[in-house]
């Protein structure tokens, strides 16, 4: 109605340049991202080098090799207890922390502060460098105290190695979920808090019964996150265990590169893909459920 | 007594909650401690106690790192990545997010929406090698490839974060200003820009430091040059023996970020935070 003659070509410019402006961005997108995961779907399917000119469909040949192979089994068997010690221990200490520093006590600034410092760190340069304290301080402390497995160092040992892979990973990521969750404590409307204080509620049925509700997309984030984290790993376990020993840190990620440097392009496409339909699923039933049980504010 | 007993009890708990934090603190700043010490170190330190200082505080470690290995190569491509990547990750993302949220209502946009957020869901290393093959026919194994992959990997969170802080911007701020003849451009960036500046901090720091920090995509991507990280990943093979060398140069590839994060402490834990959660 407001589209007086003389404007016209004014609103024609708001209803073209938004196309403008998003049509290139898909179809850079859909080059960059999307034909290369339909590419790297079809290179699953093929014996391709990386190298030749030539590819030869073998159906899910590769898929069948890696669901044979003992390596794969090692990466699910990893990936479970890397996956499920991120998801669980960095959200559970990330909250934690959270609800300490939420309160309003002296220094919480500089907790905050010192705390985030792992979160700009390379994850690559935070894994040398635990490795380097497996190497030079806990081989010393087993020796000191006579245990074998110690003086060895628990990156070597396939028993323990996948749990101290873990726990380097919760190191890391620990800060950023605890920011995300502190900005969700901290976004909760004072006058619901003192509703509730007026009802007569406790401090822990506050934090269950109402915090707790209303951080749900802050707890989405997280969850999304660190589950991708977990599933994905590759710098934190380059810089660690490369891998070793014998192949129990095969994180997906790490086995796949591997795969990619011997030139086993195909199969390493395959394992990509596994690793693909594994998150996917996760992610999209942690959504669901999540959804179920977001409040609107 | 009541008073006493609860100031007792409130007491105990405040003492228990720093001891919790104290304890976090010493976990966290430790392995940062070890490094530092270690990169002051020669091997002759190596008879004393890890833990304990060196004999001499000498930089001879930090000074061979910054001489023979490619250090200052390798931090002029990080900032070079780094620089490039985010300023186009925001420019594009900022405006794109906004004409989104504003069209949701249109088929072509919701469906733009989604296609771009979908890419969450789908792990980088599904097209880590077909990135690599189109690098080949593209001419794009190199810095400026790197820095164009960044760039269109980064829609799929920006997107997200930034369209869902949009749609809480107020609707008739543009509707004042498309009556008043103000262009969409314009619009965009003298009105609505300026009110997104919460979830662009955000963004900011997270692009920055995901970026910087990036390890596969330059691993596989660059065929020459060394970013930090390739740096820090071929001074280890290189130099194993030596770790007081390689301790040193842990510590230099950690000062870049130490100083942007000690200079813009607040800014950058405020800014995740601040969009993070409405997103």
């Amino acid at each position: 109605m407001t589209s007086g003659n003389g404007k016209t070509h004014k609103f024609n410019s708001w209803k073209v340049v938004p196309y403008l402006v998003v049509a290139p961005c898909l179809v850079i997108y859909l080059v960059f991202f999307y034909i290369a995961a339909v590419q790297g779907a079809t290179f699953s399917f093929t014996d391709w080098n990386g190298i030749s000119a030539v590819k030869n469909y073998i159906g899910f040949g590769n898929y069948v090799d890696a669901f044979n192979s003992e390596y794969l089994r090692m990466t699910l068997k990893f990936t479970v207890i890397f996956a499920l010690m991120v998801l669980v221990l960095t959200n559970v200490l990330g909250l934690f922390l959270a609800v300490l520093l939420d309160k309003k006590i002296r220094g919480v600034n500089f907790f905050r502060g010192v705390y985030f410092f792992p979160a700009v760190m390379s994850t690559l340069t935070i894994a040398y460098i635990f490795n380097q304290i497996d190497y030079r301080l806990i081989t010393l402390l087993g020796d000191t105290i006579g245990n074998s497995t110690l003086s060895a160092g628990l990156f070597s040992s396939a028993t323990w190695a996948p749990y101290l892979v873990g726990l380097t990973q919760v190191w890391q990521s620990f800060p950023i979920t605890m920011v995300i969750f502190l900005a969700g404590l901290q976004g909760v409307p004072e006058d619901i808090l003192e509703a509730a204080r007026i009802d007569g509620a406790s401090s822990r049925q506050i934090f269950w019964r109402v915090k707790m509700p209303m951080i749900v997309p802050s707890l989405m984030i997280n969850l999304v996150n660190n589950t991708k984290t977990g599933i994905t790993a590759f710098d934190i376990v380059m810089g660690t265990t490369a891998g070793g020993p014998g192949g129990a840190t095969y994180s997906f990620a790490m086995y796949m590169y591997i795969k990619y440097s011997k030139q086993e392009v195909g199969y390493a496409c395959a394992i990509a893909m596994i690793m693909a339909i594994i998150f996917g699923v996760i992610a999209t039933l942690q959504i669901i459920y999540m959804r179920s049980k977001e409040v609107e504010l | 007594m009541g008073g006493a007993q609860s100031k007792g009890k409130r007491f105990l708990s405040k003492f228990c909650i720093y001891f919790v934090l104290i304890l976090t603190s010493v976990i966290v700043v430790f392995p940062f401690y070890l490094t530092v010490l270690t990169a002051f170190k020669q091997p002759a330190d190596a008879r004393n106690f890890i833990l304990a200082l060196p004999n001499e505080w000498k930089l001879d470690n930090f000074e061979q790192v910054l001489t023979r290995g490619g250090y200052w190569d390798a931090l002029g491509n990080s900032a070079f990545v780094t620089v490039l990547a985010t300023a186009g990750t925001m420019v594009i993302n900022t405006i794109l997010a906004y004409f989104l949220g504003r069209n949701q209502h249109i088929k072509f946009f919701n469906f733009a929406y989604y296609f771009f957020i979908i890419g969450i869901f789908i792990p980088f290393q599904v097209v880590m090698i077909p990135l690599v093959v189109m690098g080949k026919t593209f001419g794009m194994l190199n810095l400026p490839g790197l820095v164009g992959m960044h760039i269109a990997l980064s829609f799929p969170t920006n997107v997200f974060l930034m369209t869902g802080f949009v749609k809480g911007v107020p609707r008739d701020v543009d509707e004042a200003a498309m009556i008043d003849g103000c262009g969409p451009i314009r619009a965009f960036y003298q009105i609505i820009l300026p009110m997104m500046s919460p979830i662009v901090a955000t963004t900011l720091v997270l692009t920055v430091l995901g970026v910087w920090n990036d390890f596969t995509l330059p691993l596989v991507i660059l065929q020459k040059e060394k970013t930090l990280p390739l740096f820090i990943y071929n001074y280890r093979t290189k130099y194993i023996t030596n770790f007081n060398l390689a301790f040193a140069a842990y510590t230099l590839s950690m000062i870049p970020p130490m100083i942007v994060y000690l200079f813009c402490q607040k800014y950058i834990i405020k800014g995740l935070a601040s969009g993070a959660v409405k997103g």
